[in-house]
């Protein structure tokens, strides 16, 4: 069960701004200042108006990376939102799954510029601590006193997706019976987006409309757009949510886990289907149950057309009757928090009833030839299952079912 | 001209939310919350503040009064061309 989730987004700062500006149809990507575009090809990215300094002391902000103060933010949000008392909880049964990409890459980005760059010898102290990988769930750990397996995945761009489908078979299998589970990240740092430019996989800004720069499943579709944030959800057994009366958010239904392993960075249309067929035997499912699907959709040329070839693939006839929306279109790619961000769409939208949009899709590609919910979202829609696909570059395909509440 | 100690303290309640009142020069660092990790980045804070350089090992400093103990030797030791290069930005 979920029965908490926080949220920091390009597209709002909790759970409920974020999908009201999905279903609304808002874009978070926005053009890069001038000092970021200088060196870079790359002139858009969809940031969180995260104010740091409302959330924490200086000291404190000397010692958490961008995507470590993401991460307790959002967890603080899931807790609150949970109504969980940690006080009257064994925490040394509390774990935290946590997927990040890229880790704190503002601080390893710094400390290369301040080394290499400017030819100084002053690295901040906390330049190890900042950036390791496992800093965002730590500090959840220590925020809350949590002694339960803290573990981070990365995965690349389904990191999170991989964090919260482990941290439920935790839950399933009994080994415990509270995590939190989600992923963070914060990637919008001139290397790092110097890095991605390189790949030669960005979008190119749209020349009448920056924030019209990702546009997934559509013919003129040029790439993908960065973004940050971080979600992060409490889940439960449905015993002990029952047990304190828990608001229920949401179910996790089932998870299919699998890896391409032909290439890095290509996708393939097998693998994807097999991660997709892997999540449907789990929730016990068939392919007519789906009644949404969150895609990937990063806006790649690749990626969106293997995505809907092996969404054929897996549900044949039904495929073009099944909306499929890119929510990427509008929050960018969050890497390692991708798949918890779109999770939490895919929660809220079976809560809701309603169908958070593709945006920017106007010249349909014959490749792409689904039912991508096109410019504005659809409500009063009857979802009893959905899917939340996440692929990543290194092969690792996760899929996660969310599953209406009775 | 405001002495080591003064400034010391002023870089402690600003940078490290303390607060004043609880800077005597005889406080121990670790009970103002410093500990070993604390007290790296003070020394980091110190060394950008008053232009020296903290040697490898600072396990001796334990009070206020150490560190500032400490800066004056090292700005003593330190060449005479630039005794007082002042706060770096």
């Amino acid at each position: 069960m979920v029965t908490g989730m926080g949220v920091i987004s390009p597209l709002g700062q909790n759970p409920a701004a974020f999908f009201e500006n999905l279903l609304a149809g808002v874009s978070g990507v926005r053009r890069l200042p001038d000092e970021f575009r200088k060196r870079l090809s790359v002139t858009v990215a969809a940031w969180a108006a995260f104010d740091a300094a409302r959330h924490f002391s200086e000291p404190r902000l000397r010692i958490l990376d961008r995507v470590s103060q993401f991460a307790i933010v959002a967890a603080g949000q899931a807790l609150s939102d949970s109504g969980l008392e940690l006080a009257a909880e064994d925490r040394d049964r509390i774990g935290v799954y946590l997927g990040t990409g890229m880790g704190g890459a503002e601080t390893t980005d710094e400390g290369y510029a301040t080394f290499y760059g400017r030819g100084s010898d002053r690295i901040r102290p906390y330049t190890v601590l900042m950036s390791m990988n496992n800093a965002p769930a730590s500090w959840i750990a220590l925020e809350h006193g949590l002694g339960g397996p803290n573990i981070t995945y990365s995965t690349a761009c389904s990191s999170s997706a991989v964090a919260v489908g482990e941290a439920y078979r935790a839950i399933r299998r009994g080994e415990a019976e509270v995590t939190f589970a989600g992923g963070s990240e914060a990637p919008l740092t001139p290397g790092t987006l110097k890095a991605w430019d390189a790949l030669r996989t960005l979008a190119i800004e749209d020349p009448e409309d920056p924030t019209r720069s990702c546009k997934p499943f559509a013919k003129d579709r040029t790439g993908l757009v960065l973004g940050e944030g971080a979600a992060i959800l409490l889940l439960e057994s449905l015993d002990h949510a029952e047990k304190r009366g828990a608001p229920i958010r949401g179910e996790i239904g089932g998870y299919g886990l699998c890896t391409d392993c032909g290439h890095l960075t290509r996708p393939s249309v097998a693998g994807q289907a097999r991660a997709m067929r892997l999540a449907l035997a789990d929730a016990a499912a068939t392919p007519a149950d789906i009644d949404y699907i969150n895609a990937h959709g990063t806006g790649t040329l690749q990626n969106d057309a293997v995505e809907t070839r092996a969404i054929k693939e897996v549900f044949g006839d039904r495929a073009r009757r099944i909306p499929v929306s890119a929510t990427k279109s509008m929050h960018g790619h969050l890497l390692g928090a991708a798949g918890a961000m779109e999770l939490v769409a895919t929660l809220m939208a079976v809560r809701r009833g309603a169908i958070p949009p593709t945006i920017n899709l106007h010249i349909p590609d014959p490749d792409c030839d689904l039912d991508y919910v096109r410019d504005r979202g659809r409500e009063g829609v009857d979802i009893g299952l959905a899917l939340s696909n996440s692929f990543a570059f290194g092969g690792t395909n996760a899929v996660l079912v969310a599953r209406a509440i009775d | 001209m405001m002495t080591s100690l003064q400034r010391l303290q002023d870089l402690l309640v600003k940078r490290f939310d303390l607060e004043r009142k609880d800077l005597d020069p005889a406080a121990s660092l670790e009970q103002l919350g410093l500990d070993s990790m604390g007290t790296i980045d003070l020394m980091f804070q110190v060394e950008d503040e008053f232009g020296v350089t903290f040697p490898r090992d600072v396990d001796a400093l334990k009070t206020v009064q150490d560190v500032v103990d400490c800066i004056e030797r090292l700005r003593t030791d330190a060449a005479p061309a630039d005794p007082d290069r002042g706060p770096v930005p």
